[in-house]
Formats: structure tokens, sequence, C-alpha cells
């Protein structure tokens, strides 16, 4: 059985994220042996000609469409990956970091704490102590996940707020 | 006599339905799984249609029994289908993987074979998202504002109130001087005699009475109520 296309099955077919570990039990291979099939993968993906990307989060690795070819095959698929509350702590977080955790609870309530915790896990989002609440702002993998750096997306998200 | 024309007859003999099961299954010694409701309700239709009157209380009881012996089928069907079921699907599970040569770690992905994609957020929906929170943000402030001022509101009502409880209680004063009495009549001090008056004054004279600053009685049930102070 080919590795590597038994990887990219498993990448398309799977709902979350696959941890290393989890590839390496199904191909029956070592971490080296897994990185390198990654790492093939990768860079025939990131061809210009190939709408999808193999990413690695926080959670681990999964195909993605490139930023670019996101709206254009949104209609396609009605379902995201963030929850409509989860998007909405992101979008503050990304007008207003660094933010106060309390201060997105006076937003949205307090469901943001479960909010604020998912995006973190995913990696969009960090936090730091901050007397007894945290200070939150958004990552490299934010910037990467929308394929913008954060300060576009802020002057994207100011003009829209300017318009409401 | 068959099973289910006895089980009949001490449903119409017995008082409760906890007594009636008490007797198949304890006294009676009968498997509630042997009985067939069928029957049983058969019985229990000849009967109604022959009685000549009918105790309420027993259509009663018999669906209430009937419901419980369903129930108690129903219970041990399903123990026995989910042990069935279970081993089954282990089996089958099992022998399909090994059958075609799979990796087990591969049953995880078994289904579905084409996922429902979820595809990742794009950017116009981040805006959209913190639109949608900005205007739930602006109608709770606006909701936060009303309810404030509904509060205001329910203050100034309450303030109004107890002006109205100190009115009333110096028109009582004044009608008692002016009278010379020890008592007056409810009806003395409600100038226009229409419902919204009399409500008007008689909810500040239930407060003076619970104030004790006042004495009211009614010696007849809808007749007048006489006033005096305390």
């Amino acid at each position: 059985m080919n590795k590597k296309a038994l990887l990219e099955a498993a990448l398309f077919v799977s709902e979350k994220p696959l941890s290393l570990e989890k590839i390496c039990s199904l191909l029956n291979s070592t971490k080296e042996e897994v990185k390198k099939i990654i790492q093939e993968i990768q860079k025939e993906t990131k061809k210009e000609e190939r709408g999808i990307e193999l990413v690695e989060t926080q959670l681990g690795y999964e195909l993605r469409i490139k930023p670019e070819y996101r709206d254009k095959i949104a209609p396609l698929a009605p379902l995201s990956d963030l929850s409509e509350g989860m998007l909405r702590t992101l979008a503050i977080v990304a007008l207003k970091q660094p933010i106060k955790q309390s201060v997105i609870v006076h937003y949205q309530g307090n469901k943001v704490y479960g909010y604020v915790k998912s995006l973190e896990e995913k990696g969009l989002i960090k936090t730091e102590k901050f007397g007894r609440t945290k200070l939150i702002s958004t990552t490299q993998e934010f910037e990467r996940y929308f394929g913008k750096s954060s300060e576009e997306i802020k002057s994207k998200l100011e003009k829209a707020k300017i318009q409401t | 006599m068959n099973k289910e024309e006895n089980i009949l007859k001490t449903i119409i003999e017995k008082e409760s339905w906890e007594e009636i099961i008490y007797f198949i299954v304890g006294v009676e010694n009968l498997d509630p799984w042997d009985i067939d409701l069928i029957k049983l309700t058969q019985g229990f239709i000849k009967f109604i249609r022959s009685a000549q009157e009918l105790d309420f209380r027993i259509p009663a009881k018999i669906v209430f029994v009937a419901a419980i012996l369903l129930k108690l089928k129903a219970d041990y069907l399903s123990i026995f289908e989910e042990k069935e079921s279970k081993v089954e699907e282990t089996l089958k599970e099992e022998k399909a993987f090994e059958d075609l040569g799979i990796d087990p770690n591969l049953a995880i992905f078994a289904h579905p074979i084409k996922r429902i994609p979820k595809r990742q957020v794009t950017l116009d929906e981040l805006i959209r998202a913190l639109r949608k929170a900005l205007e739930v943000h602006e109608r709770k402030i606006k909701r936060k504002i009303e309810w404030q001022a509904r509060l205001r509101a329910e203050i100034a009502i309450e303030e109004d109130v107890t002006r109205k409880i100190e009115k009333i209680f110096r028109e009582i004063e004044e009608a008692l001087e002016k009278s010379k009495r020890e008592k007056i009549e409810f009806r003395e001090i409600v100038e226009k005699w229409d419902r919204d008056s009399v409500v008007d004054h008689f909810v500040p004279l239930l407060h003076l009475e619970k104030d004790e600053k006042i004495e009211t009685e009614q010696p007849e049930i809808l007749k007048e109520i006489w006033i005096s102070k305390k």
C-alpha cells in the first residue's frame, strides 16, 4: 500500500486534524518517515495549480482550502470549522487586540470562556495572564489561516466597523 | 377461565394498580412476558360492552396496568436486542476488516468514506461576524438603557404610592375631624364612586392598615367598610 496515498486519503476523510502519533500508527511508520511524507505532500500542494494545502496546526495536520479560493468555494461547503460564536470572538480579538478577556465577555457573555479555549486550542489566538483576566491577541497561525497579515485584517475590520 | 380473563377479573376487583401488579406477579406468579395484551384488551372491551353500569376507575386501572405490562415487555426486548446487536456489530466489524486485509487503525475512517467537508472561514465571514457581534452588543446596551429607564419609572411609581398613602391618611383625618365621629365610612373619602377612584383609595387604605395607622372593619361582606384611627 502506498503510504503517501494512504495519508492523503486519511487527511481527506478525517474531520479533525491528525496528530503525528496517529499518522505514525496508521502508516505503521516512524516519525521521521512520516514527516518526510508530509513534507512531500506539502511541497506538491504548494504548487499554484493545487487548491488545497497540508497545514500543521496545534491540533495536528489537516488539509485546507487555500485562502485565495475560499470565497469561491464557500457556497459549496456551508459548514465551517469555526462556530458563529467563535468567529465573533475571533473578530473582536482581531480588531481590538491585545484585548482583555473580560472586555469580550462584556460583548458576548459567559460563553466567551469556551470560545477562547477552543480558539486557543486551534492556535488562532494566544492568551497571557493579566491580573484576574487574560490578555488575548491573534497568532501567526491566524495570519496563515486567513492568508493575510494581522494589520491587513484589522484595517478591513475597522472599515467594516465604521460602515456598521 | 384463561390467564387474561383472570387478570381482568383482578383488575375489576382490586382497588389500586399496585395491588393488581402485585397480585399478577407475586401471588399468581405469572410471567408478565406470557400475558397476551391483545387478549387482555379484547376481554376488557367485552366487559365494557356487557357492563350495565361502569365504574370509571376500572378503565383507568386497565390502561395503567396494560401500559406497565407493555413497558416491562419493551424493556425486556430492548435489553435482548442491545446485547445481540453489540455482539453482532463487533463480530461483523472485526471480520470485515480482517477479510479485506485492512489495518484496524483504518476503522476510524470507515464512515463516512466521503466526509461532509468543513471549510475554513473566509475574511468576509469574519467581517460579517464582527458586524453581528457589534449589532448584538448595541442591542444589549439599548436593552440595558431601556431597562434602567423602566426601573426608574417603577421607582417613581413607588414614590407616587407613598405620597398617595399620605394624602389618603390626611383625608381620613380631616373627614374624622369634620364628622366628629370615631368611625367614618369608606364611601365618605371617595369623591367619585367609580372603579378607578375606589381602587385608588382602597389600596392606600390597605397600606395604612398594615402600617397600623388606621383600623378598618367590614361587618358584612361586600357592605360598607368602616375606618377609624388607631
